[in-house]
């Protein structure tokens, strides 16, 4: 048997000497605190050529970037929407209906409109035609989980609300709305009525929309 | 739109038929006159622009 040296045992031995040193310390400053103390410090994060930086100034700075770069995409999608809608003549389609409608002769003071899906975001609705006959409105978007324009939009049935029937609780309670938001409904919508059904393609079978 | 007078019982019964007249009568015309641009609005919409899940992120 070929006998080993004292230095050929120890380069044996030596790689793993060191592993286990290294285990040893890092248990050592993970016992102290020190690693949780080195990872808070991460202030930033990058990947697929996006990077944010997790500060106050950083904050600010991607909150203004983002809102820019969406509201520039908002701009161009209800451009085209806008142009859609005037090539169709879809604003000028549904005056017709709306002047047309038998149940509405003689009514005054009502506003109508019809949201579609939003194009940007999901789970919204987005106003596509001006109110008719007040005009106005086209534009905005509105959650589908508030209102009654998201009840009957979720629901895929009509809906009713009287603000004068509907206490501020169950605005919060059913209609899904901030105590802010139903405040504000209150003092703004106390003697008004609203009404909501949603739209469906030719087929009956797909929501497009909502009256 | 003004609310019908009335007992609250017969506010509920004015607005009912009242919306039971109006959803039949626009859902009828919308189908021969607007359902066909609109779904085609709507179509072109969603495979043109990016709809974005924020809830869900």
């Amino acid at each position: 048997m070929p006998e080993v040296s004292l230095a050929e045992r120890l380069s044996e031995w030596l790689p793993i000497l060191w592993t286990l040193l290294g285990i040893a310390a890092l248990i050592a400053l993970w016992l102290s605190g020190t690693v949780d103390g080195l990872l808070n410090r991460v202030t930033k994060f990058g990947g697929f050529g996006v990077s944010f930086e997790f500060t106050e100034k950083s904050a600010a700075e991607t909150r203004d970037s983002i809102e820019q770069g969406l509201g520039a995409v908002r701009v161009k999608i209800r451009r085209r929407l806008a142009a859609d809608v005037r090539a169709a003549g879809l604003q000028e389609a549904f005056a017709t209906l709306i002047d047309n409608a038998a149940s509405l002769a003689g009514k005054r003071g009502f506003r109508a409109t019809i949201h579609i899906p939003d194009p940007l975001y999901a789970n919204q609705l987005y106003q596509l035609l001006n109110y008719h006959p007040k005009g106005g409105g086209a534009g905005r978007a509105f959650s589908t989980r508030s209102g009654i324009i998201g009840m009957a939009w979720r629901n895929r049935e009509s809906d009713r609300w009287y603000q004068g029937l509907t206490k501020e609780r169950e605005l919060r309670r059913k209609w899904g709305m901030t105590p802010e938001e139903a405040a504000e409904r209150v003092s703004a919508d106390s003697e008004k009525l609203f009404l909501a059904f949603p739209l469906f393609d030719e087929s009956g079978a797909v929501p497009i929309g909502v009256f | 739109m003004a609310l019908p007078k009335g007992t609250p019982e017969e506010v509920n019964a004015a607005i009912d038929a009242f919306l039971d007249a109006l959803e039949q009568d626009i859902c009828e015309r919308f189908a021969t006159t607007m359902a066909k641009p609109l779904a085609s609005i709507v179509a072109k919409a969603k495979t043109e622009s990016p709809q974005l899940d924020l809830e869900g992120q």
